[in-house]
């Protein structure tokens, strides 16, 4: 009988010592992992939208122009108006701009004069604006975001209006990120398992963690979309009892 | 003996008192003790947790405890427990139960050298460091305290205990300061157990007990009901207390 016990006894101790807790990657450990969030303040800025609105024939006199502006380094334009019946040329030829002339009658009515004028912008422009005509309004909106120097009437009498002013997108510079949540994703895991909010410092910990994988991430915004994605950092816990440092984990906000 | 009734009637009342805001557990036990030579001696056994409160199944366990004993009084106490229970923690690692592994060491002091106490009742001091590891919380150290009354009456059926236990966690604080890591201990639960051992034949015991686990947090305060059968394996046995 005794022996029969103590045979049970050690294959009982055996069983025991392989039956030990192999951890996983998650909480019960004595381990932490510490970064820093930082972030790029990010302000995006505006299109140039311009409407003019075109008269008719019988306002317009041979040599009116009217101005627009591309942004700071790109072409500056003229629209000028051309009577056939006018033996002058008629062109201002303004110094350091584009003209884009416009054959014109005095009995066109204002939406023919809008036809024509929108179809000479559309051959003369380099993809600084789009264009869209509504009767005889002519809009153009600036295809980047800067400031623009305003369009201007010239010598006609249309009306020219911005109705959204250019503006550029400013970046700033990097700075902790305070209260902003950061998440902990255990091993291979797709989901979050921990969440925690930065300090006033930027700093984040997540502590009582187990030696093994893991994957940092905080969600940074898209500038122009304003949609929020994961930027991830994997980190990798090899001791008990130890912090784990992540550096700085940049996102844009 | 009347003294005896009145002492339990004011502990059962003491625990009654706390009954309106805790839960009420059954530790179920069927264990054997065997004695290897004159000084060893092993107990094993199962156990199974519920929660009478809750209706349902908490934990099973398993233990085995060598004691080895110097002399009559002193004794060196070893044990090994292994929990099984269901995983909360099954999206981490797609298992439905969890386990935890205990190791303990500690000594066992009886009174049987004071003879003029013996006479109305024996005390039984156990002290152990235990450690126990799980696989999703932090390992547990603790230091474990008990003091065992046991009275002693005629009559050879009943053998009525009153016991206090103390357990100290070693490392209940975790946590970061500065760039360190710190640890702070505290007793973190008391435990007061009324029972009675009730002797069945020379070879088997019936325990019953109520025990209150006065948690030094903000755990809720709960009743054990322990109930356990042990049988002795041994065969001739001389003088076994």
């Amino acid at each position: 009988m005794k022996s029969i016990l103590k045979k049970a006894l050690f294959g009982i101790a055996i069983v025991a010592l392989f039956n030990q807790c192999k951890k996983v990657e998650g909480p019960g450990g004595t381990s932490a992992i510490r970064g820093t969030l930082v972030g790029v303040n990010f302000s995006s800025g505006q299109s140039e939208i311009i409407e003019i609105t075109i008269k008719s024939g019988s306002g317009i006199e041979h040599g009116d122009y009217w101005l627009f502006n591309s942004p700071i380094g790109g072409n500056l334009y003229y629209v000028w108006y051309k009577n056939q019946n006018w033996v002058s040329n008629g062109n201002p030829f303004l110094q350091g701009r584009t003209g884009i002339s416009v054959d014109f009658n005095y009995s066109d009515s204002n939406t023919e004069i809008a036809n024509k004028t929108a179809e000479a912008i559309s051959l003369a422009l380099q993809g600084e604006y789009t264009m869209s005509l509504n009767q005889d309004i002519i809009s153009l909106t600036s295809t980047s975001h800067s400031a623009i120097t305003d369009a201007d009437n010239g010598t006609t009498n249309f009306n020219v209006d911005i109705s959204n002013q250019g503006k550029p997108d400013v970046t700033g510079t990097e700075t902790a990120i305070a209260d902003e949540r950061v998440f902990l994703i255990y091993g291979d895991g797709t989901s979050f398992n921990e969440t925690v909010r930065t300090g006033a410092n930027g700093i984040f910990t997540f502590e009582g963690l187990q030696v093994g994988t893991y994957k940092v991430y905080a969600l940074t915004q898209n500038p122009v979309t304003g949609e929020k994605t994961p930027v991830y950092l994997s980190v990798e816990i090899s001791k008990n009892g130890t912090i784990t440092e992540i550096g700085q984990l940049t996102i844009s906000h | 003996m009347k003294i005896y009734v009145i002492l339990l009637i004011i502990v059962f009342q003491h625990f009654v008192s706390f009954s309106q805001s805790s839960q009420v557990f059954n530790r179920t036990a069927i264990e054997g003790e065997l004695d290897c030579t004159k000084k060893l001696s092993v107990l094993f056994g199962l156990q199974s947790r519920w929660n009478l409160s809750a209706t349902s199944f908490d934990k099973l366990l398993f233990k085995i405890e060598p004691s080895y004993r110097i002399n009559k009084s002193i004794e060196i106490n070893a044990a090994y427990r292994n929990s099984v229970w269901k995983n909360s923690n099954f999206m981490l690692d797609g298992k439905r139960t969890t386990f935890a592994n205990r190791f303990s060491l500690g000594l066992r002091l009886n009174s049987s050298k004071f003879k003029k106490m013996d006479s109305y009742f024996r005390l039984v001091y156990l002290s152990r460091i235990q450690f126990e590891e799980f696989k999703f919380k932090r390992d547990q150290w603790y230091w474990r305290n008990r003091i065992t009354v046991k009275a002693k009456i005629k009559s050879k059926l009943v053998k009525p205990y009153f016991s206090f236990e103390s357990l100290y966690r070693k490392n209940q604080f975790h946590y970061l300061l500065d760039d360190d890591f710190v640890t702070e201990g505290m007793v973190n639960e008391i435990r007061y157990t009324l029972g009675t051992e009730f002797n069945l034949n020379k070879k088997n015991t019936m325990d019953i007990g109520l025990m209150l686990r006065d948690y030094q947090t903000n755990k809720a305060t709960n009743f054990v009901l322990n109930i356990t059968f042990k049988h002795d394996f041994t065969q001739n046995k001389k003088g076994k207390n």
